[in-house]
């Protein structure tokens, strides 16, 4: 699909947020490599208004949304933090824009309209995240999504001013790198909607799975479980860990410069899913059926997996075994066999 | 006697608006009013007493640890 290219000028960008905790912004704070204030020099991005960085508000901000909602002002980018707030039965009243009374979820929609691009920054403002968890009394949704299901805020059919649909950077929160790549890859004008995948999410990381650079691989292979959390063996069959079904660069580029959940001993709760919030059983736990875990590699045929798992197991060498259930080396790496 | 509704405010973690009363120059009542309500109180209801660890550091992004440390000590408590 060919996207019209914008123009040299300096991009135009307005955050906003409704729904959410504020933690992608701060998430998005220690973008290192460049910084975030470098990737907005770089990416000649203007930042209009962001609740955490601007100083203006109250009436000269309302001011501002009025110019760009009527295109007085080109809106380049439009950023969406947080889930929008449907309810009371479908009023908005759950979240009123401070010192105008209008429901949020309007004056989002307004210039999600009158936007050349829409960014989703977080599963919340993308799929509904956490705030739409439980029994969602708030009736949160994400812009162009609710859970799996394409519609949200702004109908399946929505494209912005790009022809593009919500550009949705999931995660809980998201990775700095993916918001300020995404930001070079806009002003560049080098994004169309094959970058995308069947959910919206950029494919530069959605492409890849959490599985992948996991430390733990070796523990993997033999299936060298971990049996309470502190453990050094794989998280995968006792302690919830779906690092293995969910998209994500997190173990290739790696957060704040060098971790990851996994690296830190955390189990992969697959935040930047659509279905993230809520879930069938317990975080923390690995659902068995008859002793093997539901939920297995998506790709891989279920007997194979098994009987795959069984030989692996067979095979364990008792360092693993010992080191699964340590919470340090207990046992070391033998000495390297190579020529003499 | 005038009212002035301020807002909205920035660098603050979730939104506030002031309404205030002025006569003769004075605020004589200042009304704070959070105009953003999440229902997160309720998101635990019928959850395992580990999913804690899940979403209270959701509850905000500033203090997500003290959240996270408090429903930790809570659960080794319970």
């Amino acid at each position: 699909m060919a996207v019209e290219k914008i123009s040299q000028e300096k991009l135009k960008l307005l955050w906003l947020q409704s729904g959410g905790c504020g933690g992608c912004t701060l998430s998005l704070f220690g973008a290192d490599a460049p910084d975030l204030f470098s990737a907005l020099e770089l990416t000649r991005i203007e930042v209009l208004s962001h609740p955490s960085m601007s100083e203006i508000g109250g009436r000269s901000l309302n001011g501002l949304l009025t110019r760009l909602r009527e295109g007085q002002i080109p809106l380049d980018i439009l950023c969406i933090e947080g889930a929008l707030l449907r309810g009371p039965k479908g009023s908005g009243r759950f979240h009123l824009q401070a010192g105008t009374g209008i429901p949020m979820m309007t004056v989002i929609a307004d210039l999600a309209r009158a936007a050349h691009y829409v960014l989703a920054v977080g599963s919340c403002a993308a799929y509904g995240g956490v705030t739409a968890a439980g029994d969602n009394v708030t009736e949160a949704c994400g812009l162009s999504f609710e859970g799996r299901d394409s519609g949200g805020l702004l109908g399946p059919s929505f494209r912005s001013g790009s022809g593009l649909p919500v550009i949705n950077i999931s995660g809980c929160p998201v990775h700095p790198g993916w918001v300020t790549e995404m930001m070079m890859q806009l002003s560049l004008g080098q994004l169309d909607a094959s970058d995308l995948d069947q959910f919206g999410r950029p494919r530069f990381f959605a492409d890849h799975l959490v599985h992948h650079g996991c430390t733990r691989n070796e523990f993997y292979e033999y299936k060298a479980s971990a049996a309470a959390p502190g453990q050094l063996g794989c998280m995968m069959e006792n302690l919830g860990c779906i690092g293995t079904q969910v998209h994500g660069d997190c173990n290739i580029r790696l957060w704040n410069g060098e971790g990851s959940c996994v690296r830190g001993g955390y189990p992969c709760i697959g935040c930047t899913e659509p279905t993230f919030g809520e879930r069938d059983h317990p975080y923390l736990e690995t659902p068995k059926r008859g002793g093997i875990p539901v939920g297995l590699p998506t790709d891989m045929p279920k007997a194979w997996f098994v009987a795959l798992a069984s030989l692996a197991k067979a095979a364990t060498p008792e360092r693993l075994k010992r080191n699964a259930q340590s919470e340090i080396i207990a046992v070391t790496p033998g000495e390297a066999q190579g020529k003499k | 006697m005038s009212r002035l509704v301020v807002g909205p405010f920035n660098r603050v973690e979730g939104d506030l608006e002031i309404k205030l009363d002025v006569r003769d120059g004075a605020v004589t009542a200042a009304y704070v009013n959070s105009p953003l309500y999440r229902g997160f109180e309720q998101i635990l209801i019928g959850k395992a007493p580990s999913d804690a660890l899940i979403y209270t550091p959701r509850i905000c992004g500033i203090c997500s640890v003290s959240q996270l440390l408090a429903a930790a000590k809570a659960l080794a408590k319970a």
